[in-house]
This record gives C-alpha cells, structure tokens and sequence, in this order.
C-alpha cells in the first residue's frame, strides 16, 4: 500500500468522523464548528474518542477512589495523605534505598484499614438490641442467672477488645504523623542520607508494627 | 544531627508501645483539601473568573496550570477543550513554520530533504542539506513555505494521534481509571503547552537568526542554527512532555489506596517511556510528510 492508497483511506474515515461530528455536536458558534469539522477530517483519531463517548448522563470516571465513609477512615486518609506529601517531598520513589520501606508503609497502612474494619465490624455487632448495655435481667432460677452474668461479662471483654483495638490504631496513626514530621524535619535540618533515613523509616515501621501486631493478636 | 534523628527514633519506636494520649491528638487533625481538590468539578470553580476560550486557555496553561489539570478532567468540558487545544497547538506550530521559513530566506538558504530509502541505500549522504538558494520570496511564493509550515504542524499533531492509543493502554496497565477521551484531551492539552512554549521561545530564536545574518557568522555556526530551528518544536516540546508528566501523576488518586504508591512511580515511568516514544516517531513524521510534499 503506498502513500496515496494510505493517504485515501485516511481522507474517507476522516470525512466520516467530520460527518458524524457535525450531525452530533451542534454546540458553539458557526466558526467554532467549522473548526472542528475541518479539524476532524485532518486529526479524526483525536476526535474518535469524542464522538465514542457514552451519551448517558456523564458520571466522570476519573473521580477518586472512594471516599472516606466515617470518621475512622476519615483520620486513617488523612494520615495517609500527610505521609504521601512527605515521602513525595523526599522524592522517595526515587531512590531504590528507600523503595523496600515504601512497601512496608504499604503493608501498614493496609493493617491500619483492616484494624478500622475490625473495629467497625465490633461496633455494628455491639450496636444490635440484644446486645446494649443494660440492667441485668433478673433471672427466675440460679443456672439462668449464672448464663445472664457471664452473658454480660462477655459483652464486656468485647467492648474491652474493641476499645483496645481502636486505641492501638490511634496509636499507630499518631506514630505516623511523628513519623511525617521526622521526615519533614530531617529534610530542613540537615541532608540525610537514603540510608539514614531508610534506618529511620524502618525503625519507626517496625514500632508500628508491632502496635498493629498487639492489637491484632 | 543522624545520630541524634535516629535516637529520635529509638525513641518514638519505644513510645509507641505505651498506649495514652494519641486520642487528643487526632482530634486536633488539620483538614486538609487534597482529596477535596482531586474531587472538585468545574461546577466547583469560580466560573466567572475561569475563562475557557483559546486565550483563556493559554493564561490558564501559564498561570494556572492546577486549575487546568482539574477542569480537563470534568467530562462535561472536554467535548469544549478538545478542539480548543488543538487550536492552541496548530497557531503555535504555524507560528514556528512561519519564524523558521523567516530566518532561512533571510538566510537565503532553503532545507533540500533526501529520500529516507536514499539513505538507507548509501546514495545520498545527509537527510537535510542546507542550499542557498538567492531570492527572498521565491520559497513563500512555491508553496515551500506552507509545505514546511504543514509538516510540522500536521506532523506534530498527527503523531499524537498515533500514539494516543499506547498512552491509553499504558494508563490501563498503571490502573488508572480513565476513558479514552480522558487520554486524548490530556495529550492534547500537552500538545498546547509545548506550541504555548514554542511561541515563547520563537522571539529568541529569531534574534538569533537575525544575529547570523547580521553578523555573518561562519558556516558551521550557520547550519548549527538552522538544525537548532528545525528541532526547537522537540525542545519545547519538553514542557508538553512534563505537563503530561504531571497530569497523570495526578491522575493516579483515582486507584486504590492501598496500591496508589507502586502503581504511581509504575505510571510516572510508563508516561515517560511514551514520551520517548513519542519523540521518536514524530521526527519520522514529519520527516516523511515534508518530504513527500516537498517532491
């Protein structure tokens, strides 16, 4: 095929797309759709996507990712979006000492995710009618009385876990703000090395991890 | 200051263990708009003061170039930018046909290409030979003029279209959730910052090729401009490149959390590798289109 037979071809499908667009979009003045019929015989492969685009009301589908849904999520995006600006502010990504952290701060933060998920997992199940605190039903016989009261003590060791798995997520997130604050820190106050600041990363990681280990166990 | 950072350190890993007092301090958390500024639409903008005409555009791609990078992902507008954008490109890439064709006949020089199959088989030496050619208006008058100034201007912009969909096909790779027409407008609006640089390089250039007239400067200085003039489009294209760069980077709040930090640097190095690609094919393009024109 030569440059002709090529240039034909392309000169058809544009003359289809210039059709097809100017059936379409009769939006902007005169001139403006002039342009772009005559832009879209030229360049058609820019004005394909135009013209393939659903015609349905337009939900655009570059939006963010979901967005936090309570008040937990709420802090753990927020903390994340800290640690983001800091890390991007050491040009982490691009230093291959300081790579092998970056997964870890991953993992973290997915432990961070799933720790609020515990938690709000506990509160939908302590949230139910049946299981509100209340005054102990008075019970008719001893052996009823003995299952109310340990009814209620385990109640209490759920409420107990549940306190301690949110109190050990707020720790690991206020670690992960000093943490962004060392960064930011040892950015202004000197040079550091990638590999001091990878035993930094590391260092603070591992604590956190250990937090988010407790809690899990 | 290390040693005293990383005692900092032993410190905190110590203190994280003891459970206390971390409540307070989230409740204190700043809000921050990062997230709010990914989300927000043009609805979300102050309209009166956005003004999206072709100049509009061009003071947006100066000043504003955040504000841009959020309105070119409304999918509302970007039926509207498209075409706004390619305008943006072709009066850039015209007024470049016209400086460069400006500074050869004042030169009195005119580029004569060689066929690429010539030179693959050894017959001719050099794609480009730089000829003098006496008459300041014979080139505008033989249609050299608006041969060079279409080959570039189609070349540049035609090649977008080529790898427009290895740059969609890259973002899907990267995981990032964007439409075709997402890529298309992106790429264009990189291909409206570059002839947005151009423009603004052109004046320099040309006091440069007035300043090799004037002066008379050696041969070999001589042809160094005019190879200078022929690629300064790749050399502004270079802000074209990162605008894109940082759009996409931009583009990456819309993958999940928990994979946004690996698949980013994956996309950033994909972004490039298409730039590379980019560059490569649209020499030959407009290599090829002036060529054939010129015949």
């Amino acid at each position: 095929m030569n440059a002709s037979i090529t240039a034909i071809f392309y000169g058809l499908v544009g003359a289809g797309v210039a059709v097809a667009l100017f059936l379409s979009d009769s939006t902007g003045s005169r001139y403006e759709r002039s342009f772009r019929v005559l832009t879209a015989f030229l360049f058609w492969p820019l004005y394909l996507p135009l013209l393939l685009r659903p015609t349905g009301p337009s939900v655009p589908i570059t939006q963010p990712s979901a967005a936090p849904s309570d008040e937990l999520a709420a802090q753990i995006a927020q903390v994340e979006t800290e640690l983001g600006r800091a890390l991007q502010s050491l040009n982490v990504e691009q230093d291959s000492a300081l790579r092998p952290e970056l997964d870890r701060i991953s993992a973290l933060q997915t432990e961070c995710r799933m720790q609020a998920e515990r938690v709000r997992e506990l509160d939908r199940l302590l949230a139910q009618p049946a299981f509100v605190e209340s005054a102990p039903v008075s019970s008719e016989t001893e052996r009823a009385a003995q299952c109310e009261q340990s009814r209620q003590q385990n109640l209490s060791r759920l409420r107990a876990i549940r306190q301690t798995i949110h109190q050990n997520l707020l720790d690991t997130l206020a670690g992960i703000r000093e943490l962004v604050t060392r960064i930011h820190l040892a950015k202004y106050t000197g040079n550091p090395t990638a590999s001091e600041l990878s035993a930094q990363l590391a260092a603070a990681i591992a604590g956190m991890s250990e937090v988010s280990a407790v809690s899990s166990d | 200051m290390t040693s005293n950072t990383l005692s900092n350190s032993e410190r905190f890993v110590s203190q994280l263990s003891q459970t206390s007092i971390r409540q307070a301090t989230l409740d204190d958390l700043p809000v921050l708009e990062v997230d709010n500024l990914a989300t927000s639409t043009a609805d979300d903008l102050d309209e009166g003061s956005t003004n999206l005409s072709v100049l509009g555009l061009v003071e947006l791609i100066l000043k504003r170039r955040d504000t841009l990078d959020r309105l070119i992902r409304d999918p509302n507008l970007q039926p509207i930018l498209l075409p706004r954008f390619l305008a943006i490109s072709l009066i850039g890439f015209v007024f470049f046909g016209v400086a460069m064709s400006l500074v050869l006949t004042s030169s009195h020089v005119w580029p004569e290409l060689a066929s690429i199959t010539h030179k693959l088989r050894g017959t001719t030496d050099s794609l480009v030979t730089f000829r003098s050619a006496p008459g300041m208006a014979n080139h505008w008058r033989d249609g050299s003029v608006l041969k060079l100034t279409a080959a570039y201007a189609f070349g540049l912009i035609a090649a977008t279209g080529v790898c427009l969909p290895s740059l969609y096909f890259y973002g899907l790779l990267a995981g990032v959730r964007m439409s075709l027409l997402d890529v298309a407008v992106q790429a264009l609006k990189s291909k409206a910052t570059s002839a947005v640089a151009l423009v603004g390089i052109l004046p320099i250039y040309a006091a440069v090729g007035m300043g090799i007239v004037i002066f008379e400067a050696p041969e070999s200085v001589r042809i160094g401009a005019y190879w200078l003039g022929l690629i300064l489009p790749f050399i502004a294209g270079l802000w074209g490149t990162t605008s894109l760069y940082h759009s996409f980077a931009k583009m990456c709040d819309t993958l999940p959390l928990e994979r946004r930090w690996q698949r980013t640097c994956f996309l950033r190095r994909l972004v490039a590798s298409w730039a590379a690609c980019y560059t490569a094919v649209s020499p030959v393009m407009i290599y090829t289109l002036w060529e054939r024109l010129a015949r």
